[in-house]
C-alpha cells in the first residue's frame, strides 16, 4: 500500500516538474515572440527614421552628425504643436513634413552648401556644431524632463493570441512601411527619383549629362528632412522626448545606414527590422536600460566583420 | 637637441611660468582650481592634436578615456590600495585597449572617416550606461576614494597646487611630444594621411598602422590623466564619462588649428577661460550656455577659416612678408 | 618565368555592379620600357591602374610583379615592392610645403633624415621644382602640382612607375617638359614606365610600345606606328579623334 502511494507521489512530482519546465519554456517563448513582434514594429519606424539619413548620405555623401538631433527637434515640434494648438500627433505629419522640408532646405543652403566641397572633417565638424547647438537649445528651452503628448487618436491596444500590440506602434509601423513604399516608387519610377539616384551613383557623370547637381542635393536634403519630420510625429504617438533622445536615434540611424550600405529602401527596411528585433530581444532578456549598449555592440560588430554593409550594392 | 632648436627655449620659459604661477596667484584656491581645470583641458587637447590634428581623424572619445582611466585608477586604489601613480599607468592601458578595439576595424583603408567619428562619439554614452549598470565596479552612487589631506601615495591633497604641478608637467611633456613627432617620419606620415589618405597609401604608408599609433599614444595619455582626475575629484562615478568633454576637446583642437602645436593649447587657455566664465556666471540661468557658445564658435570657424586660428595667424604673418613659418 | 618582364596581367576581370570594367585583360610590361595605354573614355584604363596598385581587388585573374603574385595586396605593400603611381585627379598634400610633400615619399626609402633630405634635393632638381620648395602645395599651379605628384612617387624609389593622364590641362610647352622628364626618368633612373594618356601627340612621342583598351578589353598592341594604323583602333576612336 505504502509503496504504491510513494510511486504515485514521485510520478506526480515528475509530472509537475515537466509541467513547470514546459510552462517556463513556453513563458520564455511567449516573451520571445512578444519581443520579436515589438521589435518588428519598432523596426519599421526605425527604418523610416534612418531613411532620411540614408538618402542624404547616399546621394550627397554628407555626414550629418546632427541627424538624431533633427529627429528630436521634430519630436519637440510635435509636442509644441500639441501644447499650443492641441494638434494630435497622428495628424501632425501634415504640418511637420512641410515644415521640415523647408528646415532642411535652410540648413542645406545656410550650412551644408558651404562645406560640401571641403574635407570630410569640416562637414563632420560643422554638423557636430549643429548637434551641440540643437541639443543644448532644447535643454535650455524644455529642460531635462521628458515631454510627452497626453492623448492621441492612436491610443489603445490589440490582443492577438495573447500577445499585446499597442495600436500606436502598429499604426506607426504601417504608416512607415507605406511611406517607404511610396519613397521607393518615387526613387525608381519617377524621373526626379531616378535623377537623384544617378547623382548618388556618380555625381560627375550626372552633372556632365546636364543635371543641376546643387538642386538635386537641396532636394535630397529637403526630402530627407521631411522623412525626419514624419518619423518624429509617429514616434511621439508612443514615446516621450527628452534632450538625450537625439543620441539614441542618431546612433540607431547610423547603425542602420552602416548595415544597409547602399542597398536602397529595401536594405534600410531590412536593416531596421533586424536592428529592431535585436534591440527588443536584448531589452527583454538583459536590461531595459541597456538599449544603447546593445545597439552599439551590434554597430561595432558590423564594423569589425562586415563593414561594407550587409546589403551593399557594390 | 638639434631637433628642437629654439622650441627648447620656449618650453623652458613655459616651464618656469608654470612653476611660478601658483606663487603669483598667491596660492588662492579658486584661481588654482581654474588654472588646474584649464591645464587639464590643455593636456587633453594637445594630446588630441595627435589623432585629430596630425592624423586628421575626428575623435570624440576623450570623455571615454578619461572615464576609463578614472575607473581603473580609482578601483585599483579603493579595492587593492594600489597607488594612483601605478594606477594611472593601468588607466592609460585600459583606455588604449578600448581605443584599439574601436580603431582597428574603423581605420581600415577605404573605410570613411565618419565611421570612426561615430564609433568614438558613441563610446562615451555607452560606457556611461555600462558602468551605471555594472553594480560591482560602478553603479549609480559615487564611490569615494580614501580621503587624505596630504598623501603622495594616495595622491590626495587639500589644495590644488600639487595637482597643478603634475598637470603642468604633463602639459610640457605633451608639447614636447608634439614638437618631436612633427620632426620625425611618423609626423610626416600622419600629416600625409590627413591631407590625402589615398595618396599616402600609395606612397607606402600603412595608413591604418600609423593612425593606430597616434590613437594609442593619445588615448594612453588621456587615460592617465583620467586617473589623475579621479584623485582630484575624489570619487568615481559614471558622470566622469562626459560627452561634452569630448566635444570641447575636439572643438578646441579644430579651432586652434589642426596639426599646429601652439594653436590648440593657446586657444584652450583663451576660450577655456571664457567658457568657464560663462558657465560660472550666466550658466546658472541658462543651462548649457557655454556649450551653445562652443557650438556657435565651432560652426563659425569652420565656415570661415576651416584650418583654425593658427592658420589665420600664419596667413597674417605670411602676408607681412615673412617666409612661410609653421605655427 | 620570364626575367625580361617586370609586370604581367593574366585574364584580369573587374566588375562594378552590372558594368564590366575590365574583361579578361592580359598584357605584359618589359623591364625599362615605356608602355603607353590608350583607349576611349570609359575604356577601363584607370580601373586597370587601380587593380594593379591594390585600390580595388579584381574579380578574377592574376597580377605578377617581378614574378611575385601581387593580386589583391593593399596599396602600401605594393609600393614597398616597387610600384608607384600618380593619379588622374591629382591628390596633393595641400597644407604641406612642396619639399615636405616629397619628403613624405622619400621617407619610404630611408629612415635617416639626412638621406631623406638628399633624396628631396635630388627630386627637386630633376623635376625643376627647386624654387618652389618652401611654398605650400596649395600655391602650386596645375603643372607644378603634377610635377610634385610625380616627384613624390619618384621619391619612393620605384622600379615601375604608373602615370595616369598627366598631360590633361597642360599647354604644349608644359607637355614637352613632362615628356622630357619621363624620358629622363626612364633612361637615367632605369625606371620602367606605364603611361595612360589621351593626348595622342604625347603618347606617340613617349612610348616604346602601346596597348589599346576599349570597353574593358585589349583590342590592339604594338609600336606607336603599328597601333595608329590598326583599323580596330581607328574604329574605336571614330568620333573621339583629337
Amino acid at each position: 500500500m505504502a509503496s504504491v502511494s510513494i510511486r504515485n507521489r514521485t510520478e506526480r512530482t515528475s509530472i509537475s516538474k515537466t509541467l513547470k519546465s514546459y510552462f517556463l519554456v513556453s513563458n520564455m517563448l511567449n516573451l520571445l515572440i512578444q519581443s520579436v513582434i515589438n521589435g518588428l514594429l519598432m523596426g519599421c519606424v526605425y527604418a523610416l527614421a534612418a531613411m532620411g539619413l540614408a538618402l542624404i548620405y547616399g546621394v550627397m555623401n554628407i555626414i550629418n552628425f546632427a541627424h538624431g538631433e533633427f529627429i528630436m527637434l521634430s519630436m519637440y515640434l510635435v509636442f509644441v504643436l500639441n501644447q499650443l494648438f492641441n494638434i494630435d500627433p497622428a495628424f501632425s505629419p501634415l504640418l511637420t513634413i512641410p515644415i521640415f522640408f523647408i528646415f532642411g532646405m535652410i540648413v542645406y543652403y545656410g550650412l551644408i552648401n558651404r562645406v560640401i566641397t571641403g574635407p570630410p572633417l569640416s562637414q563632420i565638424a560643422v554638423t557636430v556644431g549643429l548637434l551641440i547647438l540643437l541639443r543644448n537649445t532644447m535643454l535650455a528651452v524644455f529642460k531635462a524632463e521628458p515631454k510627452g503628448v497626453p492623448f492621441t487618436i492612436f491610443a489603445g491596444t490589440l490582443q492577438l493570441n495573447g500577445y499585446v500590440i499597442t495600436m500606436s506602434r502598429l499604426l506607426s509601423a504601417i504608416i512607415s512601411i507605406f511611406s517607404l513604399i511610396i519613397l521607393h516608387l518615387f526613387l525608381t519610377k519617377t524621373y526626379l527619383g531616378t535623377t537623384l539616384r544617378a547623382v548618388a551613383d556618380d555625381m560627375e557623370t550626372a552633372s556632365l549629362m546636364g543635371v543641376n547637381v546643387k538642386k538635386m542635393y537641396a532636394l535630397a536634403f529637403g526630402l530627407g528632412s521631411s522623412l525626419i519630420g514624419l518619423a518624429g510625429s509617429l514616434i511621439m504617438t508612443f514615446q516621450q522626448v527628452n534632450p538625450l533622445t537625439g543620441i539614441l536615434y542618431g546612433l540607431l540611424a547610423w547603425c542602420i545606414v552602416a548595415m544597409a550600405g547602399l542597398g536602397g529602401v529595401s536594405g534600410v527596411l531590412l536593416s531596421g527590422l533586424i536592428l529592431g528585433v535585436s534591440e527588443s530581444i536584448g531589452l527583454t532578456f538583459w536590461d531595459p536600460r541597456a538599449r544603447e549598449i546593445i545597439l552599439y555592440l551590434i554597430f561595432i560588430l558590423i564594423l569589425w566583420f562586415k563593414p561594407t554593409g550587409l546589403f551593399a550594392r557594390r | 637637441m638639434r631637433i628642437l632648436g629654439k622650441n627648447m627655449l620656449t618650453l623652458l620659459i613655459l616651464s618656469i611660468v608654470f612653476i611660478l604661477l601658483p606663487v603669483l596667484l598667491q596660492f588662492n584656491n579658486y584661481y588654482l582650481f581654474l588654472a588646474t581645470t584649464i591645464t587639464f583641458l590643455a593636456v587633453i587637447v594637445s594630446s588630441w592634436n595627435l589623432i585629430g590634428g596630425f592624423a586628421g581623424q575626428l575623435d570624440l572619445a576623450a570623455g571615454a578615456y578619461i572615464g576609463l582611466g578614472a575607473y581603473t585608477t580609482g578601483t585599483l586604489l579603493i579595492r587593492f590600495n594600489v597607488t594612483p601613480w601605478l594606477g594611472m599607468i593601468a588607466g592609460g592601458l585600459a583606455a588604449s585597449t578600448i581605443a584599439f578595439l574601436i580603431g582597428y576595424p574603423t581605420f581600415r583603408f577605404g573605410l570613411r572617416e565618419v565611421w570612426y567619428a561615430l564609433s568614438s562619439a558613441a563610446l562615451v554614452p555607452i560606457l556611461r550606461t555600462l558602468f551605471l549598470l555594472w553594480e560591482d565596479v560602478g553603479g549609480p552612487a559615487e564611490r569615494y576614494l580614501p580621503y587624505y589631506s596630504w598623501s603622495f601615495y594616495h595622491l590626495r591633497f587639500s589644495t590644488y597646487t600639487v595637482y597643478f604641478y603634475i598637470l603642468s608637467a604633463f602639459f610640457i611633456l605633451i608639447l614636447f611630444i608634439n614638437i618631436f613627432i612633427k620632426r620625425l617620419k611618423i609626423g610626416y606620415y600622419l600629416l600625409a594621411i590627413r591631407e590625402n589618405e589615398e595618396a599616402a597609401e600609395m606612397l607606402g604608408i600603412d595608413t591604418r598602422r600609423y593612425k593606430l599609433y597616434a590613437l594609442i599614444l593619445y588615448s594612453y595619455i588621456v587615460g592617465m590623466i583620467g586617473g589623475l582626475y579621479a584623485c582630484i575629484t575624489g570619487y568615481i562615478h559614471p558622470s566622469h564619462f562626459d560627452f561634452w568633454l569630448s566635444i570641447q576637446v575636439a572643438v578646441l583642437g579644430i579651432v586652434g588649428g589642426l596639426g599646429s602645436v601652439a594653436g590648440p593649447p593657446l586657444i584652450t587657455f583663451v576660450l577655456g577661460g571664457v567658457a568657464e566664465y560663462l558657465r560660472s556666471t550666466l550658466g546658472a540661468y541658462i543651462e548649457g550656455l557655454h556649450l551653445i557658445f562652443y557650438g556657435i564658435i565651432l560652426m563659425l570657424i569652420i565656415l570661415f577659416e576651416p584650418k583654425g586660428v593658427s592658420a589665420l595667424i600664419e596667413k597674417i604673418a605670411y602676408r607681412y612678408g615673412r617666409r612661410y613659418r609653421r605655427f | 618565368m620570364d626575367n625580361s618582364i617586370i609586370l604581367s596581367l593574366k585574364d584580369v576581370v573587374k566588375r562594378f555592379g552590372g558594368l564590366t570594367a575590365l574583361n579578361k585583360v592580359s598584357f605584359y610590361v618589359k623591364y625599362r620600357e615605356i608602355l603607353g595605354i590608350i583607349g576611349p573614355n570609359g575604356a577601363g584604363k584607370t580601373t586597370l591602374f587601380n587593380v594593379i596598385t591594390g585600390f580595388c581587388k579584381p574579380d578574377s585573374g592574376k597580377i605578377l610583379f617581378k614574378n611575385m603574385d601581387i593580386t589583391g595586396l593593399p596599396p602600401h605593400k605594393i609600393n614597398h615592392l616597387g610600384i608607384a603611381r600618380t593619379f588622374q585627379i591629382v591628390k596633393p598634400f595641400l597644407s604641406l610645403t612642396v619639399e615636405d610633400a616629397i619628403r613624405v615619399g622619400a621617407y619610404r626609402s630611408s629612415n635617416d633624415r639626412r638621406i631623406v633630405d638628399e633624396i628631396v634635393d635630388e627630386i627637386l632638381y630633376i623635376t625643376g621644382l627647386a624654387d618652389m620648395r618652401y611654398r605650400l602645395c596649395s600655391e602650386c599651379n596645375l603643372v607644378q602640382t603634377k610635377l610634385v605628384e610625380l616627384g613624390r612617387a619618384l621619391a619612393t624609389k620605384p622600379s615601375l612607375l604608373l602615370i595616369d593622364e598627366v598631360a590633361s590641362g597642360l599647354n604644349p610647352v608644359e607637355i614637352e617638359k613632362v615628356i622630357e622628364l619621363i624620358k629622363k626618368i626612364n633612361r637615367d633612373m632605369n625606371i620602367t614606365v606605364c603611361v595612360i594618356e589621351h593626348v595622342m601627340k604625347f603618347i606617340m612621342n613617349v612610348s616604346d610600345r602601346i596597348i589599346v583598351l576599349h570597353h574593358g578589353e585589349k583590342i590592339s598592341e604594338g609600336t606607336p606606328t603599328e597601333v595608329s594604323k590598326d583599323p580596330k583602333v581607328i574604329e574605336a576612336y571614330l568620333g573621339e579623334v583629337r
